[in-house]
């Protein structure tokens, strides 16, 4: 069993898996908690499923109008959660929804995305011509050879696809870059994919038993690589700051359309900071903000607490007395300290 | 000015921490810039060494594939452009590459043709324009912006993934049909206005945030800075911006809000990509129609900064497609691009400044990517770092 969750630790896990901070709940029922539970304990969540889904359709670009109904997305959620179906089964409904095909349309585009975003190949050079022009043939219903296969129908193609080495191999590497900062896959001086033996032994894994996958990520996230890699903070992506501000100040989920309207607002900006700080800014002054109570006499315990639940931590000594003072001097009130809290810098990161 | 006076100067002029934005006696605009730390009585630039007046540079790349056929040869379709061009610099032999739209035009801001893949997530890898000259130059954050209608892809313009470049050296990017449109105005106002801070909320907020450690791994911005683009992303968003729509609208945002990024934070460069005119695809006339569009816009923006004392004289544009597209019409009476044809490979360039020569045509074949060497060198009087793209000696009095 491993030590309990350093609370640094313990808020990275629940962004990197939730795409949000912990719970004020969550924390009371995990801290003090081993590491492998608290994993173990995020890697069955529907949630988690959820946000896996939610974060492939974002790397297939199925946004908007191109993303799947919500019943299917919730319906490909259940069966990952309830065990009916691999990661390779999931990606391969995606691949052949209406709207990656929408996305996508016509041949050229349809083979050429496919290729590049699974199989990471890079389709304009010329020794991916044939494979390219093979699948057009095939993807307007010829039967042909691609990749060595007979294919006949654009199904074959994405089975075809999701049956190579270099798919399991790119999957896995991004999320370990996800996951790491650093990617699982190295490179040759001709920008090829390259693997130690480490990397060959999980590839292998996955390959073999795509119902590997999570337990692979489980392995990652109570790795001691993993637990010295908080000692740097990293940016929260825009998915994480959206479910986190609307977590931690309005004590609920985004529905999609919230997370989608805001997220591509943000997306919409290279440095989002300014518009984070207006969306934490209209979320803390409107009804619906759910703050920790701030009572005469209890200033120090408020502050701990909104340090806690904001920032994963406990407030430096510096930081406890201007706060305190502040509030005791009548110049601060509540909305003002999370305010301060929830517009950081530090706040943009975990 | 030092941080603690430049503190009190904002905090005597009521600037601090959210501030309203329109001040007795102070323009919108200078608020912004005093905001991010340009005191508005001394905002004159000290004179590039080649270009000696060119002090502002505004790039507009048509990133939806256009042909000149339907911008020099119909000048009813464009009567602004055609305007600027004939009394500034028209090139009309400019070669390009067919990369996809999002690497061709990424190539006109690097100087490298770029070929990215259709869908491509990633950043490139040779340091972009705004890069090089945020390094260069010493620029901060508000120097340098591009405003876009190219998506989530729009933003990996603001920096590459060079190691000696990247995101310390961005550009600010806004696209604005993301961010100011109906749906998220509407979501931002049911949960109702943010109140506007008292005197008093502002230095608490200030004294709070400076009690604060600072962090690695957050936003760029200074504290000021992010409340400078905070308060003008406010401002656009309550205002009228979110209400420009019909077909098009992704672009004329784009050129609007570049326009209003322009007139109150006076850059030394500003991109601005649009991309509806890929929109022949499905529709002739669409695609016409949005290339009228936009040369109206473009028409205004060359307008206001005529009209304003700061920029007019000192400011270049540059105008030019990533790439044309195919010489007939599809099934759909649209235009693909793909058929390698000249009107595919080989677009024009549209440009005016005061270091430029006046009714020029340049008969010489030149190619997109000479434009980042050439702008390079224009505001920085700098030889431009190696690039595959050349400077422009014949755009340059």
């Amino acid at each position: 069993m491993l030590p309990d969750t350093e609370p640094r630790l313990f808020r990275r896990l629940f962004l990197d898996t939730l795409y949000r901070g912990p719970t004020p709940r969550e924390t009371r029922s995990f801290r003090p908690a081993p590491t492998d539970r608290v994993v173990s304990h995020l890697l069955r969540r529907r949630e988690m499923f959820e946000q896996w889904v939610e974060a492939e359709l974002f790397y297939f670009l199925l946004l908007d109008r191109f993303r799947p109904a919500n019943e299917a997305v919730s319906d490909l959620t259940e069966r990952l959660a309830g065990g009916q179906g691999s990661v390779r089964d999931a990606t391969a409904e995606i691949l052949l929804s209406s709207g990656f095909s929408l996305r996508n349309p016509g041949n050229d585009t349809f083979v050429t995305v496919l290729l590049e975003q699974c199989l990471g190949f890079e389709v304009q050079s010329r020794k991916h011509a044939k494979t390219l022009e093979a699948g057009k043939k095939i993807y307007d219903g010829e039967a042909g050879d691609f990749l060595d296969q007979e294919a006949r129908t654009q199904a074959d193609l994405v089975r075809i696809v999701l049956d190579r080495r270099e798919f399991t191999a790119l999957t896995l590497d991004r999320h370990h870059r996800r996951l790491f900062e650093a990617p699982l896959l190295g490179e040759d001086r001709r920008g090829n994919p390259t693997e130690d033996e480490a990397a060959t032994a999980l590839i292998d894994r996955v390959h073999a038993d795509w119902s590997e996958f999570f337990p692979v990520l489980g392995d990652w996230l109570t790795s001691e690589s993993y637990a010295s890699s908080v000692e740097e903070a990293r940016p929260k992506t825009d998915r994480q700051f959206v479910r986190s501000i609307f977590s931690d100040l309005c004590s609920r989920q985004p529905d999609y359309q919230e997370l989608r309207n805001v997220r591509n607002a943000m997306q919409s900006m290279a440095d989002s900071s300014p518009l984070r700080s207006v969306i934490a800014t209209v979320l803390l002054n409107s009804d619906e903000a759910d703050l920790p109570d701030l009572s005469a006499g209890e200033e120090a315990e408020f502050v701990a607490t909104c340090f806690e639940r904001y920032l994963g931590r406990e407030p430096s000594d510096q930081e406890r007395q201007t706060f305190v003072s502040s509030i005791k001097e009548g110049r601060a009130n509540r909305d003002l300290v999370v305010r301060t809290l929830v517009t950081s810098s530090e706040y943009q990161t975990y | 000015m030092n941080e603690s006076t430049r503190r009190r100067f904002l905090t005597g002029l009521g600037l601090t921490a959210g501030a309203p934005l329109a001040l007795p006696g102070f323009s919108q605009a200078a608020a912004y810039r005093a905001l991010l730390g340009v005191n508005p009585e001394v905002a004159g630039r000290a004179p590039s060494p080649f270009g000696p007046q060119t002090e502002h540079v505004v790039i507009v790349a048509f990133a939806g594939g256009v042909r000149k056929k339907e911008v020099l040869e119909a000048a009813d379709n464009a009567p602004n452009l055609n305007a600027i061009g004939r009394s500034g610099v028209i090139a009309p032999r400019v070669a390009c590459q067919n990369l996809g739209h999002y690497g061709a035009a990424l190539s006109i801001f690097t100087g490298h043709h770029e070929a990215m893949g259709i869908r491509d997530n990633e950043r490139g890898l040779n340091p972009t324009l705004f890069e090089l000259l945020r390094k260069d130059m010493s620029l901060g954050p508000a120097d340098i912006w591009l405003s876009t209608s190219s998506g989530a892809q729009g933003r990996l313009f603001a920096h590459s993934d060079h190691p000696e470049y990247g995101a310390d050296f961005a550009a600010n990017v806004l696209d604005g049909d993301g961010l100011f449109n109906v749906e998220f105005k509407r979501l931002l106002e049911s949960f109702g206005k943010p109140k506007v801070d008292s005197d008093q909320e502002r230095a608490v907020l200030r004294e709070l945030g400076d009690a604060m450690r600072p962090v690695e791994g957050g936003t760029s911005l200074d504290p000021d800075q992010l409340r400078g683009i905070s308060n003008f992303v406010l401002d656009q968003l309550t205002g009228n911006t979110a209400r420009i729509t019909g077909p098009g609208s992704g672009d004329a945002k784009a050129i609007r809000v570049g326009a209003n990024i322009l007139k109150n934070f006076r850059p030394r460069l500003l991109g601005i990509t649009l991309q509806n005119h890929d929109a022949a695809h499905g529709s002739f006339n669409g695609y016409v129609e949005i290339i009228r569009r936009n040369d109206e816009e473009i028409g205004k923006l060359w307008e206001m900064v005529q009209q304003d004392d700061a920029l007019r004289d000192k400011t270049a544009l540059l105008v030019l497609p990533e790439f044309g597209r195919d010489k007939d019409l599809n099934e759909r009476n649209g235009l693909d691009h793909g058929d390698q044809s000249k009107e595919l490979h080989e677009v024009f360039l549209i440009a005016k400044g005061p270091d430029m020569p006046t009714g020029r045509v340049i008969s010489e074949s030149i190619s997109t990517i000479d434009v980042a060497p050439t702008v390079y060198q224009l505001l920085s009087g700098q030889r431009p770092p190696r690039t595959e793209g050349r400077v422009l000696r014949s755009l340059l009095r």
